[in-house]
């Protein structure tokens, strides 16, 4: 059977996914619009191939023809230009925990035990998953508040993709997804917040009611089913049926405009009303990252808040935003473990953690 | 199972949201949901619901349509052997050709969720019309005649073709996807 064929680039996924643990995203960047506060964009687009049956029902040699299908599609795209390509059952549990800490996968696509592949354009901006729960996942991440440029560079690769590819499609439905929840444009914009003074004026719920939230959804930091941790949500768009998807866009970019206001009068109001309590959780936040000799990861994030706080309002004048980013993607527990091999309990990798902090903050305090 | 509201009917539709990692999940009678406006999910209690997830099945009941009968469930899609019932439990459908086979009750369920079962937004670049750019002129003056005399439906759908052709001008004019 031809689908029982290697895939071409499954020998080099170990080294590809290597290659990718030395490097970093491109989207932690530091000039963008709005980076205090929004972290970055994404845009996704779920895509399936008419003809094949979607990733969950259909068998082993369908998925592997799918593969072939979109890897010949992609491999010559002028969009994904310096792509890598991964053999996702060629990588270890450790790896694809790597990959969905740095935001390329889903944890259930994590999960997968049917063949999948995954597709990381040059410098991280555009990825597609291949056989989640759709065919193709294309995402598009960009730092800041930038839903216009994020969706104009998927909507070139889906473009390009769309000529090669034949898509499930129908004109009174759009594109048809495994989950009627996409079925549309199957578009899902996120934007990845962080929202301190209104967490600690405990106004999130408030504000998040007021988002509409017919239309909106709130996550955790890892996306569908996870936690809040570090005062960052994800907050996406739900509908994506019977609007276009420059609506969607617009409306993506209003409702991040509109949170972005909404923590900036948060945080005036928050220095004005309590500025020692303020300052204070922001100094410690920095006393204990300086000196600590422990960090779990879920602790690390907390404290970052408030560091990157304090920067914001300008309490810490030499932090560079970048930086807080950097320490957030790289000292994830999988991250921490592919840079230091032996550290595969938590206590060494916490230990690790708070070592590398320690080194990265005394150059600043 | 009773209506969590009135706690007398059977339930016909349920509700579940996610919100801060938190799900509530809502069941209630056809007669608690009219009066409570959830059967339109963007009428109604948007400040409760997030995110709506209809039961197709209280969906039958609600219709009581005869075509759309209980057996409907169990009934399977030729290509990939997806039922109605299996749908339910997972959420997610089989093949593009379930899309068809279940036409009917997909076309109920979008609406619910999100408000409308028509697609309006941009296709495959293969499926665009394109239009020269003084079609376009004539496309957008019989858009704003057919909005003015009310006619919805033309609107719509020159509105497509207006789009279809606009993000394909787009596409031409710019390198490497960025806006130029």
């Amino acid at each position: 059977m031809p689908s029982d064929r290697p895939l071409e680039f499954s020998k080099t996924t170990a080294k590809n996914l290597n290659a990718l643990t030395k490097r970093l995203p491109h989207w932690l960047g530091n000039n963008a619009p709005h980076a205090n506060i929004i972290i970055s964009t994404r845009v996704r687009l779920a895509r399936n191939l008419a003809g094949y049956k979607f990733p969950r029902t259909a068998e082993s040699g369908e998925l592997y023809e799918v593969i072939r299908e979109v890897y010949s599609a992609i491999a010559p795209s002028r969009q994904l230009g310096d792509s890598i390509f991964l053999d996702m059952l060629r990588l270890a549990k450790l790896e694809r925990k790597f990959l969905v800490e740095r935001r390329l996968i889903s944890p259930p696509f994590a999960a997968a035990e049917n063949p999948a592949m995954l597709v990381v354009g040059e410098n991280e901006y555009l990825s597609v998953m291949v056989n989640e729960e759709d065919h193709l996942r294309v995402q598009s991440i960009q730092p800041g508040l930038n839903v216009e440029e994020a969706w104009q560079q998927i909507a070139q690769l889906d473009d390009e993709l769309g000529e090669s590819l034949d898509y499930a499609f129908t004109d009174q439905f759009g594109y048809l997804t495994a989950c009627p929840t996409n079925t549309g444009t199957g578009m899902r914009v996120s934007l990845f917040v962080h929202l301190p003074a209104l967490a600690i004026l405990e106004e999130i719920e408030k504000v998040m009611k007021k988002l509409t939230p017919a239309e909106i959804t709130v996550r955790g930091f890892y996306g569908e089913g996870t936690e809040v941790v570090g005062n960052i949500f994800q907050i996406s768009n739900q509908l994506t049926l019977g609007r276009t998807d420059d609506n969607i866009v617009k409306r993506m970019e209003e409702v991040g405009q509109k949170l972005v206001s909404l923590e900036d009068d948060a945080r005036e109001r928050l220095l004005e009303a309590q500025p020692v309590d303020l300052h204070d959780k922001v100094y410690r936040a920095a006393g204990i990252l300086k000196y600590a000799r422990t960090l779990s990861s879920l602790e690390l994030l907390n404290l970052l808040s408030y560091l990157r706080l304090g920067s914001d309002l300008g309490i810490f004048k030499n932090i560079d935003r970048s930086f807080l980013n950097e320490l957030m993607v790289t000292l994830q527990p999988a991250h921490i473990q592919k840079a230091y091999r032996e550290m595969d309990d938590d206590r060494q990798r916490d230990v690790q953690r708070a070592h590398v902090v320690r080194e990265k903050i005394a150059e600043l305090f | 199972m009773l209506c969590e509201i009135c706690k007398k009917r059977p339930v016909a539709i349920a509700f579940t949201q996610v919100i801060n990692n938190k799900k509530t999940q809502l069941a209630v009678c056809m007669k608690c949901a009219e009066e409570k406006g959830i059967t339109n999910p963007l009428a109604g209690l948007p400040e409760v619901f997030g995110k709506i997830v209809a039961n197709i099945l209280g969906e039958e009941l609600m219709l009581g349509a005869s075509e759309i009968s209980k057996k409907a469930s169990g009934r399977c899609c030729p290509k990939c052997n997806t039922s109605l019932n299996k749908f339910e439990k997972t959420g997610l459908l089989g093949c593009d050709e379930c899309y068809h086979f279940f036409e009917k009750e997909l076309a109920m369920l979008l609406r619910r969720i999100h408000g409308s079962n028509k697609h309006i937004g941009s296709r495959p670049r293969p499926r665009r019309i394109i239009s020269s750019a003084k079609d376009l002129v004539k496309l957008r003056a019989e858009l704003a005649q057919a909005i003015s005399k009310e006619k919805f439906e033309r609107a719509a759908e020159l509105r497509d073709l207006l789009r279809d052709a606009e993000r394909e001008a787009n596409g031409k004019n710019s390198d490497r996807g960025r806006k130029a």
